[in-house]
């Protein structure tokens, strides 16, 4: 009777183990491209050192590690702040990083990269002082896009109320497209035209990572197989064909409104998908500490 | 139940009963004891304050800081409505924090405060379980004196002086005026501190203008956060230096609460902010007249204050200074005339010994020069006096003293004043002014005038953390250059705009004695473009100036192009420019001597 025991707890052991190396499985199917994921940027330790004693020669390294889900380009990292009377940067202070791959199935936890800084703290300090603080910044400028897909449901018959096929959601919430900028909220409006029945899709683009974007715009957008032509950010820029719309510092969000006319009559389950571009900047604060 | 109410809850509580007339006999001892030590506390405390701002920081002053700190505590805990081990439980924390902070010398270790604060944790339980929780109460109460210990030893001007905080002129009066120990009588004293109801409603204004201040002092400055480097509190010794530094540098104002009383008295209720701000300044004068040794009332000193207005409103467009917040050791130097030596029987012809002392932080190297002579105090003849060795010497060491015998050159007869001064020629200080330069060309075309605007603001608020000081600032030295490089006085950014920056260059006389000579000056500039409407402002021999006064403004002039044209909107740069003052600077000594008449007195 023991051994039976014994035996059933092993067999449930071992199940369990197979169960658990499923998991690689489901990673394989994981989507990237959900939540706010944005651009690291980390000093290693030590880099500075926490103490920079006069003359001495030391190093600033900088992580820019990539959680977006999209790859990052045109990057560029500037050490902005830093006093070249107590500290000379042998390095220049911009370093270029054409592209950092984001998450995806061949690098799921998104690319790393360091970047150097050479200096020297000068035999400088202010007359009769035991130290000198110098706080810095190190910013990071680049490019990158992200992409909205939902699957959404479509009535252009307004008033045929025992329609069996899908239900309509007017609004939805998101949480990120894996990106620091995304869609967070649709509504979807549907009204009478006098061409037929036309869709309007309500789409609010917002920030909602630590840093600042600057320009988005929007490169393409479907619905189903039909282009979606007539789109435009609700505070575009002149002459962009309401396409591009620019952040600033008190305004990190906008209303995107994309109109449709609807070819079907019926009810239906389709995709709407839209194309962004952006470019963003993030900035890190620092320290050197410069000691006698 | 705040600690206000804590004993007149107490007192009043309608109770009924032999068990509850008990507790009322016992609650009003408590009120009772309570009120005379915080009466006591209060008196005690404006004791105090007058002390410290007579004589200044000083051992008494902290002792007597932290006796009034310990009377304190007892008045809390007399007030708080507890039992007696729960009242005992104000003590852990104060006990707790001084035995960290003056034994361990507020060691700031991790691996320490785990095990220091495991043991804090520890007693309070302890604590806690015997009274039934009714001690965490008080524990929490026990933080208030040591907060106010604190304030009382100079929290506030440090925190200024090492944050480089903007200071206005309302937070110099915060922190001139306020006597904390006194407060803190006051703010422990029941509701009903007597038994004259009108001194009663007196104490409970004063209390709620106390709170008023109080939460206006610590909310109003917002501190940006610092990273400490040897602890993160600072010693009783640095609060006391930042307050008395900050005294010194601030002018000797009248109470503004004085100043309000006496215009309203005056009957200016119409104009009162003017008056109040017209009594403030002219306090200012006065003082600086009574500093000069005119007294009020006479002509000379209606002449001096007249001059003094003048000479303000010139000062209104000098550049203010401070000191380097991380120099330790100021430049001095010291003549100590021995008075041991001069006994009634002494004999002039054994010499006059004087100690001259110098400290020379920065190790420069100048020549230093002992004079003296005698003048009759009734005809003004003036003997001169020589030395026993060489007068004139180089000085290069971080330390110097020496003892020189001064010797009349004839021999004296009645009452002489001895005058010893110490010319030091040669001297340099340095002093500095950070700014930052900002780009406005639009990286964006599409960019429009309020997103530029706005990227702006967000660079200046950028430029704001990196905490830089909106004046130059120097090491402790005996005068130095003061300048302001900007669009305005204040503003440490400068961007490519019309008009351009101005560079305004003000001397200033740090020390007790005198500057005299001017050598020459010279401003360095970081690389780049920076070309003035007048190019004697860069540097100039600045022999021919006036050098008496204390302050004065010597030159003032435009920038003509800005140097770094190629930064773009968002960008900005930090540059650190250096004043190099070449100067020679004389201190001295007098003392009236009476040879053979057993008689000598200190003047100076």
């Amino acid at each position: 009777m023991k051994l039976i025991k014994i035996l059933m707890i092993m067999v449930l052991f071992m199940f369990l183990l197979g169960c658990g190396s499923s998991s690689g499985q489901q990673q394989g199917i994981q989507n990237f491209k959900q939540g706010y994921g944005s651009l690291n940027i980390r000093f290693l330790d030590n880099s500075p050192p926490e103490k920079i004693y006069q003359g001495s020669k030391f190093k600033m390294i900088v992580e820019l590690d990539n959680q977006a889900a999209y790859d990052l380009k045109d990057g560029q990292l500037k050490i902005v702040g830093v006093d070249e009377k107590f500290f000379l940067m042998s390095s220049p202070l911009t370093n270029d990083f054409p592209s950092l791959m984001g998450k995806s199935l061949i690098s799921p936890s998104g690319e790393k990269i360091f970047v150097e800084f050479d200096a020297t703290a000068l035999n400088e300090l202010f007359e009769n002082a035991e130290r000198f603080q110098n706080p810095f910044f190190a910013k990071v400028s680049f490019d990158s896009i992200f992409e909205f897909t939902d699957t959404i449901c479509i009535n252009p018959n307004l008033y045929e109320v025992y329609d069996s096929g899908c239900k309509v959601q007017p609004k939805k919430s998101y949480s990120g497209q894996g990106a620091p900028v995304a869609v967070t909220e649709l509504e979807s409006v549907i009204y009478p035209s006098s061409a037929g029945t036309e869709a309007e899709f309500r789409m609010m683009v917002k920030n909602r990572g630590s840093g600042k974007a600057n320009l988005i715009v929007l490169e393409g957008g479907k619905l189903g197989n039909q282009e979606l032509k007539d789109c435009h950010f609700q505070s575009s820029v002149k002459d962009s064909e309401g396409k591009k719309v620019l952040f600033y510092e008190k305004k990190q969000e906008d209303l995107l409104i994309c109109k449709i006319f609807l070819r079907d009559q019926l009810s239906y389950e389709t995709t709407l998908s839209l194309d962004f571009s952006y470019d963003y900047e993030i900035s890190k604060k620092h320290q050197l500490n410069m000691y006698k | 139940m705040g600690i206000t109410d804590a004993v007149s809850g107490a007192v009043t509580g309608g109770q009924t009963g032999p068990a509850t007339a008990g507790a009322y006999v016992a609650g009003k001892e408590i009120a009772g004891a309570a009120k005379h030590i915080s009466w006591l506390l209060l008196v005690l405390g404006v004791f105090h304050y007058i002390l410290r701002i007579t004589s200044g920081a000083s051992a008494i002053t902290l002792v007597f800081s932290l006796t009034l700190c310990f009377l304190g505590v007892y008045a809390l805990s007399a007030k708080l409505e507890k039992d007696r081990k729960g009242r005992m439980a104000i003590l852990i924390p104060i006990t707790v924090f001084f035995v960290w902070y003056f034994i361990f010398g507020a060691n700031p270790n991790p691996q320490f405060l785990i095990v220091f604060l495991s043991i804090l944790f520890g007693i309070s339980m302890i604590f806690g379980l015997f009274s039934k929780g009714s001690s965490f109460e008080p524990e929490m109460y026990g933080f208030l004196p040591v907060l106010f210990f604190f304030l009382d030893v100079g929290l506030i001007p440090f925190l200024i002086e090492n944050l480089n905080l903007p200071i206005t002129s309302l937070m110099q009066n915060l922190v001139l005026f306020m006597p904390w120990w006194a407060f803190f009588g006051l703010l422990t004293l029941p509701s009903e501190a007597s038994d004259s109801k009108s001194l009663n409603f007196l104490v409970t204004i004063f209390k709620v203008l106390g709170i008023l201040y109080l939460v206006f002092v610590i909310v109003a400055p917002s501190l940006p956060n610092v990273g400490y480097d040897d602890s993160l509190l600072p010693s009783v010794g640095e609060l006391e230096e930042a307050q008395a530094n900050f005294r010194t540098q601030l002018p000797d104002l009248e109470n503004p609460a004085w100043s309000n009383l006496k215009c309203m008295m005056a009957g200016r209720f119409t104009d009162l902010p003017v008056c109040i701000q017209e009594r403030q300044e002219n306090s200012q004068l006065e003082a600086a007249c009574k500093q000069k040794g005119y007294s009020k009332g006479t002509l000379a000193f209606t002449d001096c204050t007249k001059e003094q207005k003048e000479e303000e409103a010139k000062l209104a467009y000098s550049a203010g200074g401070f000191y380097t917040p991380t120099v330790k050791d100021p430049m001095k130097a010291e003549i100590k005339i021995n008075k041991e030596q001069l006994i009634p029987e002494y004999d002039p012809t054994w010499g006059y010994s004087a100690e001259i002392s110098i400290v020379n932080p920065s190790k420069q190297t100048f020549k230093a020069v002992v004079l003296c002579d005698f003048t009759d105090k009734k005809n003004k003849k003036v003997i001169s006096g020589e030395f026993d060795s060489s007068f004139e010497f180089e000085i290069s060491e971080e330390n110097y003293g020496e003892t020189f015998i001064c010797t009349p050159g004839e021999e004296l007869d009645g009452s002489y004043t001895l005058n010893i001064t110490l010319r030091l020629s040669g001297l340099t200080t340095e002093s500095y002014l950070v700014r930052t330069f900002m780009g406005t060309e639009k990286k964006i075309e599409e960019m429009t005038n309020q997103q530029v605007q706005e990227t702006k603001a967000e660079i200046i608020k950028e430029i704001k953390s990196a905490n830089i000081a909106t004046q130059s600032f120097s090491a402790k030295d005996f005068a130095r250059i003061n300048y302001y490089f900007g669009h305005t006085k204040d503003n440490v950014v400068i961007e490519d705009k019309k008009p351009l920056p101005v560079l305004v260059l003000t001397l200033e006389n740090l020390g007790s004695g005198q500057i005299t000579k001017l050598e020459n000056y010279e401003i360095i500039f970081p690389p780049g473009n920076f070309d003035f409407s007048d190019p004697s402002c860069k540097a100039d021999n600045i022999q021919n100036l006036d050098v008496k006064k204390k302050r004065f403004t010597f030159k003032q002039c435009r920038l003509e192009n800005f140097p770094y044209s190629d930064l773009q909107l968002g960008d900005w740069r930090r540059e650190t420019m250096t004043a190099v003052l070449k100067y020679d600077y004389q201190i001295f000594k007098k003392v009236q001597i009476i040879p053979n008449q057993e008689k000598i007195s200190l003047i100076k």
